[in-house]
């Protein structure tokens, strides 16, 4: 992984530098090799109702048009994300400002979050979605099917209850109970990977 | 039940509906209190959030999404810098291009001197009425109109004769050229094409790999990566760091090589130079002679040696060699002598491939090859090469990728997509093992008996292939051009482990991605299988598959591999061979095309 991440650093640096050159198509190559992990960023930190699609562009875009001010081999990818934070702070704050008080909590929650979070490198985040990736794959066959209802087919509870055979509330509860356990296992993967 | 775990049970009810969006006014209101209490709730409630949305990204991810978010936002950058530029263009028409005389028509796509003054004044001038994040947009807009302006206006013939620049004739050194390439890559661009140009006096950082360039009167020089280097005057080559061997025939005698400490002169001969880390010349004369003089003495023929107070001038012979090093004075030292340093030609590779373009102009089915195999040039029809016929497949887990690449529909037989000639159809995604094998292969999966087959693909060429001098097999598979350059790892072993045979691990394919040779490959559909993994041929060839287009580009890397490297005695035929991904974590080997050399 640290060797894929390096390589992946040295292939968007010798991008930016063709693109300093006058190769401009040469940005694809940057967008290919951070899409990815910046969209699952923001999706993980974005209210509902942000555009994740729209933030992630928009910073790429402002990323592009301020290439001048990034110097050159200290990390463009945490460079983007902070720009990246930057856009999608702002978004919050303004869907907090046109939202009832009383759903306010939601964006206070994530904009309180984005100020802790100062940068989440791309290296990281894309760790993170691998580790989630292997996660749900160790899960036993009746949880993984909670978790294809849910995330992939998109089925109402009401559908989800009526096909395992469980209440509303009950599958709510295994959807919370696999959600930690996913999330107490991505850190036990991390946890691990320091470790070696 | 105390209070502290009944809120804690709202919380987790609450926040559970506001994530299946749920919650209705009065569980908002009750929510937002809990969480204004509570520091631990919004802890959770952030991890729960950022797990959620994590697993919704995730699981609904598919490969089109990223190339339809690639190209939309592509889209968007060049409307939204066309923006800017349109308004900034104007102005700078007006103010420096007004008079039709100053428009550049230099060649070479140079922009004159004049119009990059006048762009800077323009771009002075903006500066003063503009500030901040406009400043910078309006800079970078009329930085990319300089950039299109160099590297992307078409020269017209009307415009390479209206001007009498002094860069009208092409410099020595525009002619010497790139005249055979082998794994090179440079560092920060990509690799040359065959026969393209050698840039005067630019420097070039070759990482690895090796090139061999063509000086105008017939020089030829081979450099071996990592190697730093630049064309001078097209009889001279500077070399700071780095491996170079140099053949000067009849005609190309006085060639030149500077390196930070020396000049050295050929004088009809083959000789190997290495600039080391340290800035010493080591120089191994194989034939012919070879003189070295200090770097400071411009004309080497205009030395008076008799006059000389120090050496300055070494000449070497045959079979000959020495260190030099410049301190204050110039220093030479014997060494022992090394004509294994000189390399007489690029190794064994493929040089090049012909296809037939698909509708969309990418590549479809392979025509010729072109390689060079025991130290000759030769181009190969594909219908010389020895087919494949494909015997096991076991991948080591699903593949969300699927296992099949071709058009809309399956063919009946599905091994087809490996025996056949195009570059746009295989069988894709074998399991893999980080560490190749030391064994024959298994190729037959019987659970129930205690029999597990080996993770892989083997494959069985139709007639046997006989282990010749150089490479006897070639190996295409696709790649993204979003991924790294060097093309996926596998192992290649052969099917029979015996007499001392042994796996190979391919880790550089001949064409990489950084190669002009390896091609985009035409518009292609993948196949995915059922959930499960594929355990068997059998499984492959009658499991459901569902076809999907590919969105993503795609090029066709190439490497050509030598029997000899599998163990194979001289002239020992193969039958087949097994391929396994090198399981570097990286993306899978995705072969297309096999074929044995005849």
């Amino acid at each position: 992984m640290m060797a894929e991440n390096i390589q992946n650093e040295h292939d968007i640096e010798e991008s930016l530098r063709r693109v300093r050159g006058g190769d401009t198509d040469a940005y694809e190559v940057v967008i290919r090799q951070l899409e990815r992990p910046l969209r699952a960023w923001i999706a993980s930190l974005a209210s509902p109702g942000i555009d994740v699609a729209e933030i992630a562009q928009q910073s790429f875009i402002t990323a592009y048009l301020r290439l001048q001010e990034y110097e050159p081999g200290t990390n463009f990818s945490a460079w983007l994300f902070a720009i990246a934070r930057y856009q999608l702070k702002t978004e919050t704050t303004r869907l907090r400002r046109i939202a009832d008080y009383q759903v306010r909590f939601a964006p206070d929650l994530l904009s309180k979050e984005l100020d802790r979070q100062e940068k989440e490198p791309s290296s990281i985040m894309a760790t993170r979605l691998e580790y989630l990736r292997l996660c749900t794959e160790s899960l036993g066959g009746s949880l993984s099917q909670f978790l294809n209802w849910r995330y992939q087919e998109e089925v109402s509870l009401e559908e989800m209850a009526k096909r395992s055979g469980r209440s509303v509330s009950a599958v709510k509860k295994q959807l919370w109970i696999l959600r930690q356990q996913l999330k107490a296992c991505i850190e036990a993967r991390a946890a691990t990977s320091r470790s070696l | 039940m105390n209070n502290h775990q009944e809120q804690s049970r709202l919380f987790e009810t609450l926040w559970a509906s506001f994530l299946e969006g749920e919650l209705d006014a009065e569980g908002s209101r009750q929510l937002q209190e809990l969480l204004e209490n509570e520091e631990t709730f919004q802890n959770v409630a952030v991890e729960q959030y950022e797990i959620h949305r994590l697993l919704g990204f995730l699981m609904k991810e598919y490969p089109e999404q990223s190339e339809s978010f690639v190209q939309e936002t592509l889209q968007k950058l060049r409307t939204q810098t066309n923006e800017f530029s349109t308004q900034t263009m104007q102005r700078i028409r007006k103010t420096v291009f007004a008079s039709p005389s100053s428009l550049p028509a230099t060649p070479n796509n140079k922009i004159s001197e004049q119009k990059i003054s006048a762009i800077r004044r323009s771009i002075g001038s903006l500066f003063v009425v503009s500030s901040g994040w406009m400043t910078a947009a309006i800079a970078i807009a009329v930085l990319f109109y300089v950039w299109k302006s160099i590297a992307l206006t078409p020269v017209t013939p009307d415009q390479s004769t209206t001007n009498n620049s002094v860069d009208d004739a092409v410099s020595p050194a525009d002619q010497v050229r790139f005249t055979r390439v082998a794994r090179a890559q440079f560092f920060g661009e990509l690799s040359p094409g065959v026969d393209s140009s050698v840039q005067s006096e630019k420097t070039y950082c070759l990482t690895s790999g090796m090139v061999e360039l063509l000086f105008p009167r017939g020089a030829v020089a081979i450099l071996e990566g990592p190697a730093i280097f630049r064309a001078r005057d097209g009889e001279c080559l500077e070399v700071d760091t780095g491996l170079c061997s140099v053949y000067a025939p009849d005609g190309a005698e006085g060639f030149q090589v500077l390196t930070p400490d020396a000049n050295i002169v050929d004088r009809g001969t083959r000789f190997s130079i290495h600039v080391t880390d340290f800035s010493e010349t080591e120089v191994h004369v194989i034939e012919g002679a070879a003189d070295l003089y200090r770097k400071d003495i411009i004309n080497p023929d205009s030395i008076s040696k008799s006059n000389s107070p120090v050496q300055q001038e070494i000449r070497l012979t045959e079979r000959q060699s020495a260190r030099v090093q410049t301190s204050k004075e110039f220093q030479s030292a014997p060494m022992e002598f090394r004509a294994d340093q000189y390399r007489k030609q690029l190794p064994d590779r493929i040089i090049s491939y012909e296809a037939s373009q698909g509708p969309d102009g990418g590549v479809d089915q392979l025509l010729n090859i072109r390689l060079q195999r025991n130290g000759q040039e030769i181009t190969h029809s594909v219908d010389d090469l020895i087919p494949v016929e494909l015997i096991w497949f076991q991948a080591n887990e699903v593949s969300r990728d699927g296992h099949f690449l071709g058009r809309e529909t399956l063919p009946v037989d599905r091994r087809e997509l490996s025996s056949n000639n195009s570059l746009a159809s295989g069988v894709i995604n074998p399991g893999g093992s980080e560490q190749p094998l030391t064994t024959t292969p298994i190729l037959k999966h019987d659970p129930a008996n205690g029999i597990q087959g080996t993770p892989g693909m083997a494959f069985r060429f139709q007639k046997p292939v006989k282990n010749r001098l150089g490479p006897d097999l070639v190996l295409f598979e696709i790649h993204p051009i979003s991924s790294p350059t060097n093309g996926d790892a596998f192992h290649i072993s052969p099917l029979n482990f015996q007499k001392g045979r042994r796996s190979l691990t391919i880790t550089n394919y001949d064409l990489s991605l950084l190669s002009p040779e390896a091609l985009p490959v035409m518009h292609m559909h993948a196949h995915n299988l059922l959930n499960r993994p594929i355990t068997s041929l059998d499984q492959l060839m009658t499991d459901p598959a569902q076809g999907r287009p590919v969105r993503l580009k795609y090029r066709a890397l190439a490497v050509a591999i030598d029997l000899s490297d599998l163990g194979y005695e001289p002239d020992e035929e193969a039958d087949g061979i097994f391929i396994q991904d090198a399981e570097d974590g990286h993306g899978r080997i995705d072969p297309v095309f096999i074929g044995g050399l005849p």
